[in-house]
């Protein structure tokens, strides 16, 4: 129905070539990973260009490549500087790094944090938060990773996706997260070459004014300062983007990883990196009508956009930095999301004796399992991106307070934190679902912030910061 | 609740009627996938029973179904089109097709409407504010937060 960038042969070509060379790689930089150290958190030592090439590619996922069009497309120039607001939550979460390392230096999950701060029940209440959260990005995901590979060069829905996450799911278990940050470096110098690429040739063809022209005449909303949808979208983003950062594992295995003094610095420049990448795709976006260029599908503007001004040559260049965006983040989540169910459900709750050689066994087998939960639930391709990454705003929002106080005050205790993820969770859900997505995460972190600033007035607790040294979950208790 | 429905469109009245010629083809048939009436945006998507050979499509653009004042929005192969930044107010959409080797264009399709009708500023502005409130809020406390616990 739509024509393709690139033939199928061409794109299989590059498929198997990228797939055997992220495997190679994955395996080269995982021979390390022999102790769970090591496996989840490449043996605590990773430096600043490590930390922040990963935290910039784990960051720059598919979704930035193709929702930062669609935003731009959709909710016009706010829709845009709206998505790269999401840098905020990177830069807010270095000094975050840093006390979390503080705290606990030899932690391993954001889950064991909460467990050790609030109790088992605001622990359950988080691991549920956070595994639904991780499993619904994973899926976006690899379901993206489908969608884009169909659209750029014909290969099937059910068959690119199962290869991208096959190859992800492959080098992950060989490697862990000395595996994933290797990968995640070569990746993000990837993704970058590639956006300036196609930035300069999108310049090349249509310049701003022109862009400005065509938008004030046939979608002058676009540009609307008043466009009520954006504005009201605008914060939402916002606060979903902390909320992801500041809860997900994915950024805490990180701060766990990075060499101590590392970890503030490497997110601060992985933010102003991070920054201009979605007003580059976004203006993607933006130019398809200057460019008289058909958009099908909302969430494929970006693709088509770069795909078509800069030819087969260059479609070369975006299926490469498409097939990096999704690896960097398809492979991070699912280390940090298998040292979850690892360290916290089997270590904390179902083998609570194994030890770390155990864990290391298992580690393997969850992230198999896990590529296998995440393909089953991918392969019917039901439901919009959009749809599927924002079902989660209202979740992640209300987890956004008791993470804060959790980490920098004695004075919030865990039954209260549990309250404020739930109520957060449940009213950010019914504003998601009755008044609109764009109310979902403002919702949850609202009902959430009253709940722990009440809470703190009425009955404040003391906390014993030495409790959080009891770092192994499941063996203090 | 979309406001969004089809109707038939009066291809007769518009200006460029007399160019459906040549022999007679089914026009295609023209359905919404997608729409946000609160948001300026639809998704269009159309299908031809004739499956012969390739085909070009017009689509166009009107305000109102009489398609007084249309314009062309795509010309080409797709068969699905996303349009966004619309003004409040109603659009009316129709597409028509041809063989690529003819220049005969079958009839017009129905057409498909949708209202647009933007959320209250009122309401924006005070998400807006509540959403701004709590990111300084969130900001605030961490940066006097962390400057304390750096001291002590």
């Amino acid at each position: 129905m739509i024509e393709t960038l690139l033939p199928a042969s061409l794109g299989w070509t590059l498929l198997a070539f990228l797939s055997v060379l992220w495997v190679f790689l994955g395996w080269y930089w995982g021979r390390k990973a022999k102790s769970l150290d090591g496996y989840m958190l490449a043996g605590r030592n990773v430096g600043l260009a490590l930390g922040t090439a990963t935290a910039v590619a784990t960051w720059i996922t598919s979704n930035t490549t193709m929702l930062a069009p669609q935003f731009a497309l959709q909710l016009g120039v706010w829709g845009m500087i709206g998505y790269s607001t999401a840098a905020l939550g990177l830069l807010l979460f270095a000094p975050m790094a840093k006390r979390i390392r503080k705290l606990m230096p030899e932690g391993f999950t954001s889950a064991e944090f909460v467990r050790l701060r609030y109790g088992r029940r605001a622990w359950s209440v988080f691991l549920v938060i956070s595994l639904f959260y991780a499993m619904t990005w994973l899926v976006s995901m690899a379901m993206a990773g489908g969608k884009l590979l169909q659209a750029l060069s014909g290969i099937p829905y059910a068959q690119g996706m199962t290869v991208i996450l096959a190859v992800c799911v492959l080098y992950t278990l060989m490697g862990g997260l000395f595996a994933v940050i290797g990968t995640d470096f070569i990746q993000s110098w990837l993704i970058l070459i590639g956006l300036v690429v196609v930035a300069v040739t999108v310049l090349w063809h249509v310049r701003v004014e022109e862009v400005h022209t065509e938008l004030v005449t046939r979608r002058p909303l676009l540009l609307a300062v008043l466009m009520p949808a954006a504005i009201m979208a605008f914060f939402n983003n916002m606060l979903f983007g902390l909320g992801e950062v500041f809860h997900s594992n994915v950024w805490w295995s990180r701060a766990f990883a990075m060499r101590e003094g590392v970890g503030a610095r490497a997110y601060v420049l992985a933010a102003v990196i991070w920054l201009p990448v979605p007003v580059v795709a976004g203006f993607l976006g933006l130019a398809a009508p200057a460019l008289d260029i058909n958009i099908p599908s909302p969430d494929m503007a970006g693709p088509i956009v770069a795909g078509t001004l800069l030819g087969q040559a260059g479609s070369i260049v975006v299926f490469l930095l498409v097939f990096c965006s999704l690896a960097s983040s398809i492979d991070s989540l699912l280390a940090a999301t298998a040292d979850l169910v690892t360290n916290d459900v089997v270590g904390g709750w179902l083998k609570p004796k194994a030890d770390d050689a155990q864990l290391r066994r298992l580690g393997t087998w969850v992230v198999l399992i896990l590529g296998l939960v995440t393909w089953l639930i991918c392969l019917p391709n039901v439901g919009t991106l959009a749809t599927v990454l924002f079902f989660a705003g209202p979740l992640v929002g209300s987890a956004i307070w008791p993470i804060l106080l959790g980490l920098y005050s004695r004075r919030l205790d865990g039954r209260d934190a549990t309250i404020a993820m739930v109520a957060g969770s449940l009213g950010g859900l019914a504003a998601y679902q009755w008044i609109g997505w764009y109310t979902g995460a403002i919702v949850g972190t609202g009902v959430s912030f009253l709940v722990c600033t009440g809470a703190l007035w009425i009955r404040p607790s003391t906390f014993d910061w030495s409790r959080l040294a009891e770092h192994r979950t499941g063996r203090t208790d | 609740m979309f406001d969004v429905e089809s109707s038939p469109a009066r291809s007769a009245d518009s200006p460029d009627a007399s160019s459906t010629v040549g022999r007679a083809q089914t026009p295609p048939r023209l359905e919404v996938a997608g729409s946000g009436p609160t948001e300026g945006h639809i998704t269009l998507v159309w299908s031809v029973d004739d499956t012969a050979g390739e085909l070009v499509f017009e689509l166009q653009e009107a305000p109102t179904t009489e398609f007084a004042a249309a314009q062309t929005c795509y010309t080409g192969g797709d068969r699905a089109s996303f349009r966004s930044g619309l003004p409040a107010g109603e659009h009316a959409f129709r597409v028509r097709s041809r063989p690529q080797s003819s220049e005969a264009w079958s009839a017009w399709s129905e057409a498909v409407t949708i209202d647009i009708r933007p959320y209250p500023l009122a309401k924006a502005w005070t998400l807006f504010g509540i959403g701004a409130f709590l990111v300084v809020a969130i900001t605030g406390y961490l940066f006097v937060a962390s400057r304390r616990r750096n001291e002590s």
